[in-house]
């Protein structure tokens, strides 16, 4: 009986073995395949991002020559009509005006008020919500009424600066609306950075630069991504106003960081992205600006310099027998 | 007669037994059913043809009289959206009979430099400066009914693209200022034209640079 159980045991341990060397060799086995698993798919993971990089790459160059593109159709439009504006900037009594609210205003309005017949896309008053078929009948406070009222409405602006906030009461479908309509330098006041047209020299032809580009809001600065601020943004900021800064630029001497919160640039308060790029362009490189911040909660100022344009080129006059650069 | 009965019996079971075995029908409903489609399908498949060839034909022969109907007046603008381009047929006095371009293309009427008086296209030279001056006042609307439709600006703005945006803007503002300014002197009507076709031209720039600002923002 004794020798019985002992032949049992000693079956039952040797089973024990042999299970435990299969397991251990499968274990290691899997062991093994899992090790080689992770190697791949580390492996796979690491082309993945490398594409991933490279398609963000392609991705970030695309966008740069789309931005070029985009800038050079500007620059061409705005050059290809200059000497027509220019024409048209002195020819007449009433002179360019040096403050605009983009609208333009039926010659043959009523005594009711001045009919806006087309309002500028884009334009201060398109901004505020002025329509074409509105009829102004105020501006600043001051009525629009009697005979020639769309004349009144023009010497009226005449007295108002740039960058001023201009009271405009109108009549839609008649009832009356207000608006407070941003103004923006008008032709007087504008092309500040602009090159004069150059003169037409009979040996000489017009050679914008290398790659048909003028200079305009190019280089680091360029680069900058800016959001308008919503309230839920605003309060995770600490801020009711400003504009974010998406992406800073990469130039650190501009001393702008992401998660910035632009509150005013030398004193004038963006209230968009777009108003934020506005004042930015009206410095030109090199000028220093001073740019109030809501930097992690804590509002600072930072003094900064304009980046050069870099990438912009000079338009120059060559003689017509050189071969472009 | 039991043994009578027996017999014819037997007589009837051999006689059944003799009959041939019962053939099965060579298909049932549902065959006869599928046999009687293609049947007919097989007997309309010549008709089909001829009416398809006949309705190629007719495409061909129609699609042949109304590119020589756009041949002869001056094409507008290649690639404009449809409603943008019937919009320009009858702001300019077309009668509409022109066809779309058929494209879906979100991108507007581009370059709009036929359009310009004196250019030397072939619009500029065979339409009259009224004409011209309509077609410009009727593009601009298309084209700036389609920048309507988009946001005032992209949730995030790229400085570079969002600043060629701002110059387009602020030029056409200006334009305006001076349209009013020429239509206050009344004497000016070259000049009106004139500034009528430049706003024109830069409305189509602002547009070619929206849409590449929208196709950026669009990108991930």
């Amino acid at each position: 009986m004794f020798n019985q159980n002992r032949s049992i045991m000693l079956l039952a341990a040797a089973l024990l073995a042999c299970s435990v060397l299969f397991t251990g060799d499968a274990l290691a086995a899997s062991a093994d395949d899992a090790a080689h698993e992770l190697a791949d798919a580390e492996s796979t993971q690491a082309a993945g991002e490398a594409e991933k990089k490279d398609l963000e790459a392609q991705l970030e160059e695309a966008r740069r020559k789309l931005e070029e593109a985009a800038h050079e159709v500007a620059e061409l439009s705005v050059q290809m009509g200059r000497p027509l504006v220019d024409k048209f900037m002195t020819f007449n009594e009433w002179g360019p005006s040096h403050a605009i609210i983009g609208v333009q205003i039926d010659p043959a309005s009523g005594k009711d008020g001045a009919r806006v017949q087309d309002v500028s896309p884009g334009g201060p008053a398109a901004e505020a919500g002025i329509r074409s078929g509105d009829v102004i009948v105020g501006i600043n406070g001051t009525d629009v009424k009697g005979d020639r009222t769309a004349r009144q409405v023009v010497r009226l602006m005449r007295d108002v600066a740039p960058d001023s906030k201009v009271k405009v009461r109108v009549l839609r479908d008649g009832k009356p609306k207000e608006f407070v309509v941003t103004s923006r330098p008008g032709a007087a006041g504008f092309d500040l950075h602009d090159f004069p047209v150059p003169p037409e020299l009979p040996d000489f032809k017009f050679e914008a630069g290398p790659s048909g580009a003028f200079m305009s809001m190019r280089g680091p600065l360029a680069e900058m991504e800016l959001a308008s601020l919503t309230p839920q943004l605003g309060s995770y900021f600490g801020t009711d106003k400003g504009v974010l800064v998406v992406r800073a630029p990469r130039d650190e001497g501009f001393k702008l960081e992401d998660g910035d919160v632009i509150l005013a640039i030398d004193g004038r308060e963006p209230t968009s992205g777009s108003h934020a790029t506005r004042i930015l362009s009206s410095y030109q490189p090199g000028e220093k600006i001073q740019i109030k911040l809501m930097r992690q909660h804590k509002i600072t100022t930072v003094e900064t310099t304009l980046p050069e344009r870099s990438m912009g080129h000079k338009p120059r006059a060559v003689h017509k027998d050189e071969a472009p650069t | 007669m039991h043994i009578d009965i027996d017999r014819q019996m037997q007589e009837v079971a051999d006689r059944l037994r003799r009959l041939p075995t019962e053939v099965e029908p060579p298909y049932n409903w549902q065959e006869f059913r599928r046999r009687s489609r293609s049947g007919t399908e097989a007997a309309l498949a010549p008709v089909w043809t001829y009416l398809a060839m006949a309705a190629s034909l007719v495409a061909v022969i129609a699609g042949v009289i109304v590119w020589s109907q756009v041949e002869r007046p001056v094409p507008l603008t290649a690639g404009a959206p449809a409603q943008a381009q019937s919009e320009l047929n009858l702001a300019a006095g077309n009668s509409g009979s022109a066809p779309s371009s058929g494209s879906s293309n979100p991108l507007p009427a581009s370059g709009n430099s036929d359009s310009i008086p004196g250019s030397g296209s072939s619009l500029a030279t065979t339409a009259s400066p009224a004409t011209n001056t309509g077609a410009d006042l009727a593009r601009s609307r298309a084209l700036e009914k389609w920048l309507a439709s988009l946001p005032p600006e992209p949730v995030v703005v790229r400085v570079g693209t969002r600043a060629a945006v701002a110059r387009l803007e602020d030029r056409i503002a200006q334009v305006d200022d001076l349209l009013t300014s020429v239509r206050l002197e009344g004497t000016r009507p070259d000049g009106l034209v004139a500034l009528q076709a430049e706003r024109a031209r830069l409305v189509g720039s602002l547009a070619q640079v929206r849409y590449a600002e929208f196709v950026s923002d669009e990108a991930p």
